[in-house]
């Protein structure tokens, strides 16, 4: 028998993504309940689906149907809902990233989960990549040191994508007033999201990499909306790019990891869609190129894959792994945002 | 120019210009003396001071080969080059690329420079410099360091258009082990224009990609060697009053590279 999902919020990451996605995991995974926060879009989603809907999170968290909560709503109801879910009984969280938007909540939350034995996932989608665990396997066969790390992104507006996993659009998140970025505090609020909110994709990865952050070199936000922010950990230095234009080119994801020895190249897919893994290429310093193979699978199936296997008793929670993860996050995008506070390093 | 024919004067013993030469059999000749010819400076050792001797020695143009960095106290000298032609070959950064570049894009300025850079301790400072013409070459003038960080395998640099507005440069250096036959070079000019162009020399890789929403171009491959497109600018600069900016940009560009290697390491 499938598990029954509930699924808390009903903007574009449900209806585009993980609807779509739970879709193809039809064996595992049952949509019983979507919630959204007043919207009425979870209406419209859960007729489709012959599933109940509701406003708030009260009426789903009361449905005894559902016994896995999946917590898509904006990062700042992430920790509450959670609190919640877990008061509640369910059996297992999903909670899409971030876990939680600082150090604090993200122990408390993590706190409560492994006291109360809720099993609980982060949907780091490149982290469940089938391509990440092949990069990873291939730095540590043949031990080259990690020596930089550079992170780009270049993206055009989702809802490319969204048209490609989804119909009965459009899926454009809920409006929000634009900050002006001329205010320094709005501004470094802003980076602070962007890093919350997309360079959280790789940041596990990269604390893979580079686990005790040492210090933000640069930080700054890039118009129309972007941001290059580089910063040493454990002695690796990292660089992240972000570029988002209103219409051009396919997305670019791409993770490089400079060793001593290799340089090897994760080009992940855009969002959203389902086009299979990231794929890496792996150069060695005397010019030998070797590509991997893409997987069928992508990390948003992965990560749901996760999720049953872990309801069906397939090993531990990683508590202390999401923690650090999210610990991460929030230490360097609060360090970013002070230092572009502050201004620019000369 | 050498005889009776219109052919000019080439002053070398390198074997790649030699060879350059050779496929230049109507437009020039080999010649021993520096007086009127174009001279080749191989770009090793203090290649500036000779250089300087060809200027001295009645060279019509210079061409320097694939030089590394140039010390600060060599530079002055240098930018006093103005009465004579200087070409400056660097094969990771060949003019007929950066024409396809700058004609891929049609005329859309990038939104962010991203530039990594990879090579063995010998060759690393002279693949930042080709990163940072690049990344000058996309941001469409020169460019300041604004801030950076260096580890004993690594450096980072942030980078801002000298004057007016542009897009933000970053770049990302890495050392790698061993001697290396050049190194990797490889810079995304990031917006509704994307640039991607890759220059592995171990690989013996050129690659220029550009994508825009309606797919990816590749341009074509150079088969044309650099030391011969280097001459034919020479010899089309002679006629040309027009003068070159290669060797100022150059000096600028191995500035740039100065000031990040000379920032702390940890």
């Amino acid at each position: 028998m499938p598990w029954n999902v509930g699924l808390l919020g009903a903007g574009p990451g449900v209806a585009a993504l993980h609807l779509a996605t739970l879709g193809r995991l039809a064996e595992l995974f049952s949509v019983v309940h979507i919630a959204d926060a007043g919207s009425g879009r979870a209406r419209g989603l859960a007729e489709r689906l012959g599933a109940r809907w509701s406003v708030g999170e009260r009426d789903l968290l009361a449905d005894r149907d559902v016994e896995v909560v999946a917590v898509c709503s904006p990062p700042s109801e992430h920790g509450r809902q959670i609190m919640a879910a877990v008061a509640a009984g369910k059996r297992a969280i999903f909670c899409e990233k971030p876990l939680a938007t600082s150090r604090a909540e993200a122990d408390q939350v993590v706190a409560a989960c492994r006291a109360a034995g809720t099993i609980l996932v982060v949907g780091t989608n490149h982290l469940f990549d089938a391509s990440w665990g092949r990069a990873r396997h291939h730095l540590v066969a043949l031990e080259g040191r990690v020596q930089a790390v550079s992170v780009t992104l270049a993206l055009p507006p989702n809802d490319r994508y969204h048209r490609l996993v989804a119909e009965g659009g459009p899926f454009l998140p809920a409006r929000r007033e634009r900050p002006d970025l001329g205010d320094p505090a709005a501004a470094a609020a802003v980076l602070r999201q962007l890093l919350t909110g997309l360079a959280i994709h790789d940041l596990p990865a990269l604390r893979d990499l580079a686990p005790t952050l040492e210090e933000v070199v640069y930080a700054r936000l890039v118009p129309p909306i972007g941001y290059v922010v580089a910063y040493r950990a454990s002695g690796v230095l990292v660089q992240l790019a972000l570029n988002m234009i209103p219409q051009g080119p396919d997305a670019l994801w791409r993770m490089s990891i400079a060793t001593s020895r290799d340089r090897v190249d994760v080009d992940f897919p855009p969002a959203f869609v389902h086009a299979g893994s990231a794929v890496t290429r792996v150069r060695s310093t005397d010019g030998r190129l070797t590509d991997y193979g893409r997987d069928p699978e992508d990390g948003y199936v992965a990560e749901w894959r996760e999720v049953a296997a872990l309801l069906e008793g397939g090993g531990p929670v990683e508590y202390d792994e999401m923690l650090a993860d999210s610990h991460y996050a929030t230490d360097l995008a609060d360090a970013a945002s002070a230092l572009m506070l502050a201004g620019v390093r000369a | 120019m050498s005889g009776s024919t219109r052919q000019a004067g080439i002053c070398t013993e390198l074997p790649g210009y030699r060879a350059a030469v050779a496929e230049l059999p109507v437009s020039a000749a080999l010649t021993r003396s520096s007086r009127g010819a174009v001279v080749v400076v191989a770009g090793t050792g203090r290649w500036w001071r000779q250089a300087l001797a060809a200027r001295a020695g009645g060279a019509a143009a210079i061409v320097i080969a694939d030089p590394r960095n140039v010390p600060p106290e060599a530079q002055e000298a240098l930018r006093a080059l103005k009465d004579i032609q200087v070409i400056v070959e660097r094969p990771r950064l060949r003019p007929d690329l950066v024409a396809d570049a700058a004609r891929g894009r049609g005329g859309v300025p990038a939104g962010m420079v991203v530039v990594e850079c990879a090579a063995s301790a010998a060759e690393l400072d002279g693949v930042i410099t080709d990163g940072f013409a690049w990344a000058r070459v996309f941001a469409g003038g020169p460019l300041s360091l604004l801030s950076g960080s260096a580890t004993a395998h690594a450096r980072v640099a942030l980078l801002e258009p000298r004057e007016g507005s542009g897009p933000a440069v970053t770049l990302a250096a890495n050392l790698e082990a061993g001697q290396g036959r050049g190194g990797l070079l490889r810079i995304l000019a990031l917006g509704q224009v994307r640039s991607e162009v890759t220059i592995d020399q171990p690989a013996g890789l050129t690659r220029l990609e550009t994508s825009t929403e309606e797919g990816t171009m590749l341009a074509p491959p150079r088969f044309e060697s650099s030391a011969r497109l280097a001459l034919r600018r020479a010899l089309d600069a002679g006629s040309s009053n027009e003068a070159l900016s290669d060797l100022p940009d150059f000096l600028d560009d191995c500035t740039l590279a100065q000031d990040l290697a000379a920032l702390r390491r940890d």
